[in-house]
Parts: structure tokens; sequence; C-alpha cells
């Protein structure tokens, strides 16, 4: 059994209050994931236990879902590192062809049908996940269990987008967090969003002009 | 959704997706628990269970200061006595011990926001001032926690964030009508009585 360690990010010393709830919400993640940390390294050394072989499957479950709890603060901690100008991308240089694949690959409820030309593009940490979770969120929402993220270029295009959904994703209206994280990192690194006839169209940052 | 309101509707929203995962681990810890198990296995289950509850407990109070922020915040308030909820609030302390005394009046609170506030402040001041034990007089609607150090005296005031149960106890107590200040290694809580 393998549980991977959920992200650990360094966290700034205390903080001057100016009533600011993304600087609480940088405070919070930082004190919800001690507590996380416990849960997963207990569950970690549970799964080594002879007497918990049995039961291994819900030990297995405990550890994908400490996972998920870490992956939701690293969100909702981007979010708010954006919101209150703590944001500092840290960025590389990749194909988005590559980066569509690799979203087309992370677990998820749907089946995202890659296809297109890739350009050489800027993306920071997550992105593979994050444009996963962007896919799954857009299908689900509008009925589907599939979707096509053709890329062209810079320019990745997810399709079929329902109106609603289309909707939500732009006026940013009580999307997911990591779909939110994900608009949020869009905008805040230089690329943008727009949905046009049932498709949502990324712009990605480029290195001449991220760069 | 309006731009002041959005933030804390993203972070309200948050707390309710970070409940699901942690349901699972909860619940199956809490399973397990209920099976028979060698050491250390149960123990590192018990362990789980509470680190758990924690989280909970953490997530509650992240999602009270989003609805605050919001101005989404309904307390559900009770007329109680100020002494009994010092009390309430000592009984939750485990590690720290919190002496309280004094006497009490009718105050309008959410009552148990209120005592949990009370006892993360305690915490606060205990900790930051590297105390095991802090006192709470009841003067009335108003509580006195000390001693409350120069350190400590930021944290609980919520001027500083060093921990998220302090800044939300701050942000409850002002949210109900309530008031908090520092007088020398005192912490004055005023709370609403009207």
């Amino acid at each position: 059994m393998r549980l991977l360690l959920p992200t650990r990010r360094p966290v700034a010393g205390p903080v001057r209050a100016d009533n600011s709830l993304a600087d609480l919400v940088g405070i919070a993640c930082h004190d919800l994931r001690g507590s996380l940390a416990a849960v997963y390294g207990l569950a970690r050394t549970l799964s080594l236990h002879p007497d918990i072989a049995q039961r291994g499957e819900l030990v297995r479950l405990m550890g994908a879902s400490a996972q998920q709890f870490g992956e939701l603060l690293d969100d909702l901690e981007l979010v708010a590192r954006i919101e209150a100008d703590w944001f500092e991308p840290s960025m590389a240089e990749a194909d988005s062809i590559g980066l569509a694949q690799t979203a087309a690959v992370e677990p998820s409820d749907v089946r995202v049908a890659v296809s297109g030309e890739g350009a050489s593009i800027l993306v920071p940490q997550h992105a593979p996940r994050l444009l996963a979770r962007v896919a799954e969120y857009a299908a689900l929402r509008g009925g589907r269990e599939d979707i096509k993220l053709v890329v062209h270029g810079s320019l990745l295009e997810l399709s079929p987008i329902s109106r609603a959904t289309g909707r939500a994703l732009i006026e940013n209206e009580n999307l997911p967090i990591a779909v939110a994280a994900t608009v949020a990192l869009i905008e805040a690194t230089g690329g943008s969003l727009r949905v046009d006839d049932q498709r949502l169209r990324i712009d990605l940052p480029t290195p001449s002009v991220g760069g | 959704m309006a731009e002041d309101t959005r933030f804390p509707q993203l972070v309200a929203l948050a707390c309710h997706d970070l409940r699901t995962p942690l349901a699972t681990v909860y619940g199956f810890a809490r399973t397990l628990t209920r099976t028979e198990l060698d050491e250390p296995s149960a123990r590192y289950l018990q362990m789980i269970q509470a680190a758990s509850q924690q989280l909970g407990e953490l997530l509650d109070e992240l999602a009270l200061v989003a609805r605050i922020e919001s101005g989404r915040f309904e307390p559900n308030v009770t007329q109680t006595d100020s002494l009994e909820l010092a009390q309430s609030a000592a009984a939750e302390l485990s590690e720290e011990r919190l002496v309280v005394s004094g006497e009490g009046a009718p105050v309008l609170v959410p009552l148990e926001q209120t005592s949990r506030a009370l006892a993360r402040l305690a915490k606060a001041a205990a900790r930051h001032g590297g105390h095991e034990e802090v006192s709470l007089v009841v003067r009335g609607p108003e509580l006195e926690l000390s001693p409350v150090s120069r350190s400590a005296g930021p944290v609980v005031l919520g001027e500083e964030l060093r921990e998220l149960s302090a800044a939300a106890a701050v942000a409850l107590i002002e949210a109900i009508g309530g008031s908090l200040q520092v007088d020398g290694e005192r912490l004055v809580i005023t709370l609403p009585n009207k």
C-alpha cells in the first residue's frame, strides 16, 4: 500500500492582521495542515501493521481522503495568497499538449479526450491537477461523463460547456474550491478565460509574454 | 457575486468541501476502533480520531469567520449567566487550566460558540504567555482573563494572526456586540447583555 505525503508548504511567520479574511485563511491552512499531517502519518504507520492488513482497504481510503483534504487545502491557500497579493508563482516552461495529456490521466470521474497541437507555455505548480478539476466540473455540471480538450498552441478549448456552467465559471459563482483556484491562478499568471459558443477558452501565458 | 462577499463565500464553500474527506477519515477510524486491534494500532486510531475532531473544530471556526465576514452570521443568542459560561469554557480546556472565580450576571450570547471562544482565548493567553494556568475573573458581563503577557496581547486581541482559534474568538465576540481590550496584564472581555 502506498500513501503519498500531502503537500506541505513553508508557512510565513506571524501576520499582522488587517481584518483580511485572506490572511486568516493562510493561518487556518497552516493549523489545518498540522492536524492533517498527524492523520496522514498515523494512517501510513497503521497500514504497515499486520493486524490492520485485513482491513487495509479502510486505511487506504483514509489515506486517500487525507490526501484529498491536503489538495483542497492547497487550493484554498492558493486563492487566499492571490487574494492577499502574497502570490509569487513558480512558473515552469511546458508544452500545452503535454499539460492537456497529463490532465487527462489525472484521477477523475470523467473522460477527457485530448487533441490538437501544442506550443510552449508557462505553467505553475499543480497545473495538470487543476485543469483536470475544471474539465471534471464542466463535464459533470453539464450532465456528461466525457469532455473534449482541444489544444491550439497556448489556447485550450474545453467543450461542450453548458450555458449555466459557462456563466458560473466566468462570474466565479459557487465554484468548487479547485475550480475557483484554477480561475484565480490563470488570471493571476497572465492568462484568461472566456466562454464562446459552448466552449471554454483558456489562454495560457507563453514564455515571450509571461517570461 | 459581489466582490466583497465572493471570497468569504468561497471560504465557506471550501469548508464544506473539506468536510467530505474529513468525514471519511473520521468515519473509517471510528469503524476500525470498534474492531479488535492490537497495540499500537488501537492507539494510533484513537489519535487519528482526535486529530480528525480537531480538524472539524478548525473548519467550524474558519466557516464562522467566513459567515461573519460575508454578513451572513445570524447568532442564535440565549440569555445565560456569565459565570456559568466561564465555567463551561474552563471545562472545554484539556492541557491548559482555566481557574474561574467572581460573580455572574445575565448576558445574551450564542452559548456554545461563546464558551468555545472564551476557552480559545484562555488557551492562546496560556500558550503565548508560557503559562500552564490562567484565570478568568467574572464581574457581571465583564470577564477578565489574566495573565496576558506582552507577546500574548496582540494574539488575543486578534491584531496578530498566529492561530485561527484566537482570531475566530475575537471575530465572534465583536460580531455579537461584545468587545475586548487589554489593560495591563489583563484581557477584559465585555459580553452583550441586551
